[in-house]
């Protein structure tokens, strides 16, 4: 039953608009501000730059250096797309009514919530591919204009890499999704997962930071957890306030586990919304 | 087929549907009767289990209500047909044969039978009413259910598509499928009906084959159009064999009991009025609601 879902729900993830829409603008979002803006900015201020400043900016554009910008710009700008995609494609048979006729022909709503949550961690694989192909292909143009050698990492960084994206991604866009399960609003999921994820994850990172023993609840933290998968990568994560997330805490393998938490967590929550509920 | 046992919903204070006692044989048409509200909907939607009864028990196919296998056997179109507005009809259908295992070679056989195809690959947001329940019929339809359940399925359509969708339902009990058809335009169930269930306050009042409730509400009436309406009325309340005497305009409604049509038209030449119309009406299903609802 849940292949029949997950096939279903494949189909028709390519034919959604919303999903799309949001899907392209975090590619553009990749090049555009991971890429293109810094670069400008290194070519037009470079030269007023001490020479290691420079020298890191540059090197952090160029292949070897990919996922510098796109791992870090990640948990902060693109964690939020994702929790929108999450949460348009928990809500979208709310707002059209079809919940009634999708289960109204199967009832079985473990399948069909599997399949869904399924269907919305395996969109976001390509959706991961293509962030980092667009990171690699945007460091090689900027190699070739900017006349430096292009040389990329092994197949093995990449993949890591691309797993990473892949995690982070997962975990922020099964958090929009329950909200979204939860609240049955795109509007809604929208706003209190954004609330939370950047107001009141950076307000319980500073208490954590500040009162004595509370230091653990920064490792629980979504974007606490993100941020440290981005900088075991390398990068430094690139945050709105800057109060939370220039030194995530815990280790990676600890980040790892939290966002599969997360996604497990997410799950169950919208499982036991979805079994519950009546659908009129 | 379907059998629902003292079947109950409440929300809060609000009872949607109460001790509901129902059953649907094999092979039948059953037409369910009421007004808007009145509790067909909620049902039905119990009977897919897309929501659940607050009391109660019933089952489908000899399984608990909403259990998986029981769906998969059935062919829905409850309330308003609601699909994805940015899919095509085609691809709604498609959508909807993968979510039931069923292949896509199952869609275009539904589209041509409820007289979609030609508009298949349009967008369902440009679909009219009437395009839409074909639609919904149409995903009803996949699959080759056992049983349909048809909520309003007249909504939006024209006469022909209203003459249309009574042929459709009785093809599909004729060749062996059953029915449970809700609305509340009584003259669609009267055509294509079986047996009959009414519900009125979330309370089935009356059920059993039409000529059943129809002798419980009473036998056919004699209408007569004779001058002076007020005298012929008097007269006819005065008459032995009659039950009950409504008058509108020249318009006379005549409740026989033991008198017959004859027996009345001679009384009334005899007595010096001018009939010039007199007819047997027989019972519709409108006069059998608003009796067992009344009651």
């Amino acid at each position: 039953m849940i292949t029949n879902n997950l096939r279903a729900e494949l189909f028709a993830l390519r034919r959604r608009p919303g999903v799309l829409a949001m899907a392209g603008m975090w590619s553009t979002q990749v090049v555009v501000f991971a890429y293109l803006v810094p670069y400008i900015v290194y070519l037009t201020q470079g030269s007023s730059m001490a020479p290691a400043v420079a020298a890191d900016m540059i090197s952090g554009l160029l292949p070897e250096g990919a996922h510098y910008y796109v791992a870090g710009a990640l948990p902060t700008f693109g964690g939020p797309v994702m929790l929108v995609i999450g949460a348009l494609l928990a809500t979208g048979d709310y707002r059209w009514g079809t919940l009634r006729t999708v289960l109204g022909r199967q009832s079985d709503r473990g399948a069909f919530l599997g399949g869904r949550f399924l269907g919305l961690l395996v969109a976001l694989l390509p959706v991961a591919t293509v962030t980092l192909v667009l990171g690699l292909l945007s460091s090689g143009v900027i190699a070739m204009v900017n006349a430096s050698p292009a040389r990329y990492g092994d197949v093995g960084v990449i993949a890591l890499e691309l797993g990473s994206l892949w995690l982070v991604m997962a975990a922020w866009g099964a958090v929009g999704f329950a909200i979204g399960m939860l609240t049955r609003s795109p509007v809604a999921a929208i706003v209190v997962g954004l609330l939370w994820t950047v107001l009141a994850e950076n307000a319980l990172a500073l208490l954590a930071n500040v009162v004595p023993g509370l230091g653990f609840l920064s490792t629980l933290l979504l974007g606490n957890s993100s941020n440290r998968l981005a900088a075991a990568l390398g990068s430094e994560p690139i945050t709105i306030t800057g109060a939370f997330g220039a030194q995530p805490q815990g280790t990676p393998l600890l980040a790892v586990a939290v966002l599969i938490t997360y996604i497990a967590a997410a799950f169950l929550v919208s499982h036991t919304a979805l079994r519950r509920r009546d659908v009129t | 087929m379907i059998e629902l046992s003292g079947l109950g919903k409440s929300y809060g204070d609000v009872h949607a549907v109460r001790e509901l006692n129902l059953s649907v044989h094999a092979g039948e048409v059953y037409g369910f009767l009421g007004r808007n509200g009145a509790g067909k909907t909620t049902t039905m939607r119990m009977l897919l289990g897309l929501i659940r009864p607050t009391s109660g028990s019933g089952s489908v196919f000899g399984k608990p209500l909403g259990d998986p296998a029981s769906v998969a056997r059935i062919g829905s179109l409850v309330e308003s047909p609601a699909f994805y507005p940015h899919l095509s009809g085609r691809d709604n259908l498609r959508l909807l044969a993968r979510y039931s295992g069923l292949g896509d070679s199952t869609v275009d056989s539904a589209l041509e039978l409820s007289g979609l195809i030609d508009r298949a690959g349009d967008r369902f947001t440009g679909y009219s009413l009437g395009m839409k329940q074909r639609l919904g019929v149409a995903a009803a339809l996949m699959g080759d259910p056992e049983l349909l359940i048809l909520d309003e399925p007249t909504n939006g359509l024209d006469p022909s598509g209203m003459r249309e969708m009574r042929d459709l339902v009785r093809n599909f009990a004729d060749n062996g499928g059953t029915v449970l058809l809700s609305s509340h335009l009584l003259g669609e169930v009267e055509h294509v009906a079986d047996r009959i269930g009414v519900i009125h306050s979330g309370r089935l009042v009356a059920e059993g084959a039409l000529a059943e409730i129809r002798a419980r509400v009473g036998g056919p009436r004699l209408v007569v159009r004779a001058e002076p309406g007020p005298a012929v009325e008097t007269a006819l309340r005065a008459r032995p064999g009659v039950l009950g005497v409504r008058r509108t305009g020249e318009l006379v409604e005549v409740e026989l009991g033991t008198a017959t049509a004859a027996a009345v038209n001679r009384d009334l030449v005899v007595e010096g009025f001018e009939v010039s119309e007199l007819r047997i009406e027989e019972r519709t299903l409108e006069d059998v609601f608003t009796g067992v609802t009344a009651a």
